[in-house]
């Protein structure tokens, strides 16, 4: 920020802007000095600071992939284009202007590009529920748990990990259903909840956990990313199972 | 061609530019086609345009203003300026699902309830990096106002997301 000699004086450490300022790498030295004095002595500005890089770190991986992706032949064929040739500037014509692709095959492939990139890296799940056709089953997204991380929502009781797979919390849904959270070690760290379908786990949400809380797989409930507590509290019903009222439900095949 | 001549320095630079504009749109617009389609329109505008860069002038921002007016116009021509598009995570929600292994679509569904100002702001800054005078710069805003832009679509993201590096 550009803070002449007179706010240079006036700079408040504790200000929610210079702190955000601050992280962001935006203070001249001596203000960042200033704010470095003040976080060294109050761990709650210290937060504020890991808080605004945390999210910048969060977004800046976020979108960090497109980078990395092939840029479309036809992006490249509108930089070789004569300029001349192409549409005035103050208005393209129809011809020239992009083709803004329909909602519904947009939703579609999105769809299908998650699933398949969800098929390739985790193994343990089935886009296939047993009652539907495959392609239906991919615009519904409805994700079965199959291999290792079936047997253990099925075997296990809450904190058993086997095979990588760690059952969290269980607890009765809303709608009666038995739900399980579970987290899976690799090919990378992930969290998801799942609610009994059938004879089928049926998975809702599935998210990556931060990497900090990744490696130990413990304290289950206080790991889970955003995304599974919020389907958590959308649906359970009650207290979550202690390990007698599991074993209970586990005999009854979770139904 | 001579390198001399505007068109083809800035043929050039965009070239380079396009893995950024990519990323610079898919945040705005928070889906890939809409993201690519922008981007396509820009290298038009900007190509169309070349005359009018400035060499004093620094070429990322100009083409970032571009891109960023581009979607401007974009969205007032479907009549949806300020409002949330169809999010490309729609085909994984359909059964109430949601599926996000890298947690990026989390991310960009909170991205997409930001009002756009503070979006911009967001996309130029933590997105793409560049400082808070250059952010300004390509939105034609005093720095002032782009710290304060940027300060509540962070406050907004945070309240979504909660905290971004939750302990355990």
């Amino acid at each position: 920020m550009n803070i002449d000699d007179r706010a240079q004086a006036a700079l408040d450490p504790a200000d929610p802007q210079v702190l955000m300022a601050y992280a962001d790498g935006e203070l001249a030295a001596a203000d960042a000095a200033r704010v470095e004095a003040a976080i060294a002595g109050d761990p709650a500005l210290a937060r504020i600071v890991d808080d605004h890089r945390a999210l910048r770190a969060r977004l800046s991986d976020a979108f960090a992939n497109v980078l990395a992706e092939p840029v479309p032949t036809r992006l490249h064929a509108a930089l070789r284009a004569d300029a001349r040739a192409t549409a005035p500037a103050r208005a393209p014509s129809a011809t020239s202007r992009p083709r803004w692709r329909r909602r519904e095959w947009l939703a579609m492939a999105a769809s299908l590009l998650v699933g398949v990139a969800l098929a390739l890296a985790v193994p343990q799940f089935s886009h296939r529920p047993r009652d539907a056709g495959l392609a239906a089953a991919m615009i519904d997204a409805n994700l079965f748990a199959r291999g290792a991380l079936a047997g253990v929502l099925d075997a296990q009781l809450s904190g058993h990990a086997v095979a990588g797979v760690q059952p969290g919390v269980s607890f009765r849904a809303l709608d009666g259903r038995y739900c399980r959270t579970f987290l899976l070690q690799s090919p990378r760290a992930l969290a998801g909840l799942a609610c009994r379908d059938g004879a089928a786990w049926r998975v809702s949400t599935l998210a990556a956990v931060p990497r900090v809380e990744a490696a130990p797989m413990r304290q289950a409930g206080s790991a889970l990313p955003p995304a599974v507590l919020a389907d958590i509290d959308a649906r359970i019903d009650g207290p979550s199972l202690d390990a007698q009222a599991e074993r209970k439900a586990r005999a009854q095949g979770w139904r | 061609m001579s390198l001399h001549e505007p068109a083809a320095t800035v043929r050039e630079a965009l070239g380079a530019l396009l893995p950024r504009l990519r990323r610079f749109a898919r945040a705005l617009t928070g889906n890939t086609h809409d993201a690519d389609d922008l981007v396509q329109a820009t290298l038009e505008r900007a190509l169309a345009r070349a005359s009018q860069w400035r060499p004093e002038q620094r070429l990322e921002a100009w083409v970032y203003a571009i891109l960023r007016n581009a979607w401007i116009d974009e969205q007032r021509a479907r009549g949806r300026r300020g409002r949330v598009f169809v999010p490309e995570s729609d085909g994984s929600q359909v059964a109430g699902a949601t599926i996000d292994p890298a947690g990026a679509l989390a991310l960009q569904a909170a991205l997409r309830q930001l009002p756009d100002e503070q979006r911009e702001a967001i996309a130029l800054v933590l997105v793409e990096g560049l400082s808070y005078r250059e952010a300004a710069d390509t939105l034609d805003v005093p720095i002032g106002t782009l710290t304060s832009r940027l300060a509540r679509g962070r406050g907004a993201l945070q309240a979504m997301l909660g905290p971004a590096g939750a302990t355990a």
